[in-house]
């Protein structure tokens, strides 16, 4: 009887990582450092550099570390209070989301939204990864379907789907080790590029920009980094919900996604300048031997690492909205991923697809941290698992009117003064002083707050009370 | 295998209702949770980044840029 039981609780305690358990607080085990060091892994790889090397091909060295600091980290800070939120009610995305969103339209953020943009981010580092090493063997003279970048990279995606499905747990355990390497070597490199090539020699090259005016070309590096800085809110309730404190919620989040994120940009941002590229995979080329191999070790680690992450959110999301998905049937949704490796969009066209997802969730993030406030972090737990018309997080035939209508006000306004796929700002006075997503969130943030003061919280629609 | 599924179902919707009551009792954000909330002081200190960022941006505007491109 006591091994049943105890078999059983070991099956919970199992599952809380990967299903629609609510946390319970004596199950929470990432402390703050945990917390930043699990974000940082995010930072530590395929994205930040590849963000850096697209932002040093806009703007001269410093300007570029400006640019990173203050894109990634301020627009994180109006987003990253949905992390105390998620905490306090150890829910996931798929859960929690109903209470802004509706059940219906939680489902369409998923499958429209959030599936097809985490698609997108594995993506990255999976190519890059297949790139990686058939560069590696290429310096080796490794010539023919051995050293195909293609199939490297599905290597890679089943070496990450591998780990996910046989031990989702241990991944703590990884972010305690891997991490701290990676940015040791991440260090090492950063070190030796400054080295070999000197502050002095690197921060007075100019690259050609993305727009003949200076300035507008600063600004669109800025963008780009804000469309990373907005890429979160769909990424906190993952590790949020594991965390002890809500302030490790708030601050491990902004520590991680931002100014380590950004820290970690320079190597990128430098190598680019000198390189005169946006492919990582030939930011050290120049500058050979043993360092290049540390290179290679590290982007081979550290894309892998970086996938897993990735995938781990897109499968317990899709576990939580549908809960009769096997972990193995949500991870599955993953292998959509081999369609971006055989097109690889989103890596080489990263800077419209950063600063594309930066105008569509930056006011999705900003108006759901008003609905947080306006409700006091506080959620009714009963109504908010039923799904049903019943349910008082049903809103109008499932979805939040007021909700989606403040998004398309934010979005639409950001991408009316900014294009992200011609890199064309069309309402210049503004994005000058202050980009595109940034003002468009706020906006759309101001519009739910008068909406739902005037229609949800009166009526009570979304907004029930909550038991004493 | 699925009958495997299935019980696994049963177990998490059962353990669901169960943190559902539970999380009824111990109401989060107050003292009686044992995830400690976010006081309005550490809040606070959001406030102070989000100056020091503003500030970053104005000096590498009026300062740093005109170095590259003076005109």
């Amino acid at each position: 009887m006591s091994v049943k039981k105890q078999t059983t609780d070991e099956m919970v305690r199992e599952e809380v990582v990967k299903s629609r358990l609510p946390t319970l607080p004596n199950e929470r085990m990432l402390s703050m450092t945990d917390m930043i060091l699990i974000q940082v892994s995010f930072s530590v790889a395929t994205w930040m550099l590849v963000l850096g090397a697209w932002t040093g091909m806009a703007t001269p060295l410093p300007l570029a570390i400006i640019a990173c600091m203050v894109g990634c980290s301020l627009p994180l800070l109006f987003h990253c209070l949905i992390g105390p939120f998620v905490a306090r009610w150890g829910l996931d995305n798929g859960i929690i989301t109903n209470s802004i969103a509706g059940p219906l339209g939680t489902m369409i953020i998923v499958v429209a939204i959030t599936t097809p943009m985490y698609l997108g981010w594995t993506s990255i580092p999976i190519v890059m990864f297949g790139r990686t090493v058939s560069e590696s063997l290429g310096f080796l003279s490794v010539t023919g379907p051995m050293a195909n970048a293609t199939f490297w990279s599905f290597v890679a995606l089943g070496i990450a789907f591998v780990i996910l499905w046989k031990a989702a747990a241990v991944l703590k355990f990884f972010f305690r080790i891997v991490t701290p390497c990676i940015v040791l070597l991440l260090a090492l490199l950063t070190y030796k590029i400054f080295s070999h090539y000197g502050w002095d020699h690197i921060s007075q090259i100019i690259p050609e920009g993305f727009h003949k005016d200076p300035w507008i070309s600063f600004m669109i590096a800025i963008e780009m980094n804000v469309g990373l800085g907005f890429s979160w809110p769909f990424s906190f309730a993952v590790y949020c919900r594991l965390a002890k404190t809500e302030s490790a919620a708030f601050y491990g989040t902004w520590w991680g996604w931002g100014p380590i994120w950004a820290i970690a940009c320079v190597p990128a941002i430098a190598g680019g300048l000198v390189a005169g590229v946006t492919d990582p995979v030939y930011l050290l080329k120049d500058i050979g031997g043993i360092w290049v191999v540390l290179y290679m070790l590290f982007l081979g680690v550290a894309n892998i690492f970086s996938g897993i992450c990735t995938m781990y959110i897109v499968a317990l999301t899709a576990r939580v909205v549908w809960p009769k998905l096997s972990w193995l049937q949500a991870l599955s949704i993953n292998l959509l991923v081999i369609i971006l490796i055989l097109i690889p969009a989103a890596y080489d066209q990263y800077g419209t697809f950063v600063a594309f997802y930066g105008a569509l969730l930056g006011p999705l993030g900003v108006v759901w941290v008003v609905d947080i406030l306006l409700r006091k972090m506080n959620i009714n737990m009963r109504e908010i698992y039923d799904v049903s018309s019943k349910s008082a997080y049903y809103y109008w035939k499932g979805i939040n009117v007021f909700f989606v209508i403040s998004c398309a006000i934010g979005t639409i306004l950001s991408l009316l003064i900014y294009n992200p796929v011609s890199c064309v700002p069309h309402i210049e006075g503004i994005f000058r002083v202050c980009g595109a997503a940034f003002p468009a969130s706020l906006v759309a943030g101001f519009c739910y707050y008068i909406l739902a003061k005037l229609f949800l919280v009166p009526r009570k629609i979304g907004f029930p009370p909550i038991p004493e | 295998m699925n009958q495997k599924t299935e019980q696994l179902m049963e177990l998490i919707e059962k353990e669901t209702d169960k943190r559902i009551d539970i999380y009824h009792d111990f109401k989060p954000g107050t003292q009686e949770a044992e995830v400690t909330s976010f006081t309005l002081k550490q809040a606070s200190h959001a406030v102070y980044f989000i100056l020091i960022l503003v500030a970053l941006f104005v000096w590498g505007a009026v300062s740093i840029f005109p170095r590259y491109f003076p005109n």
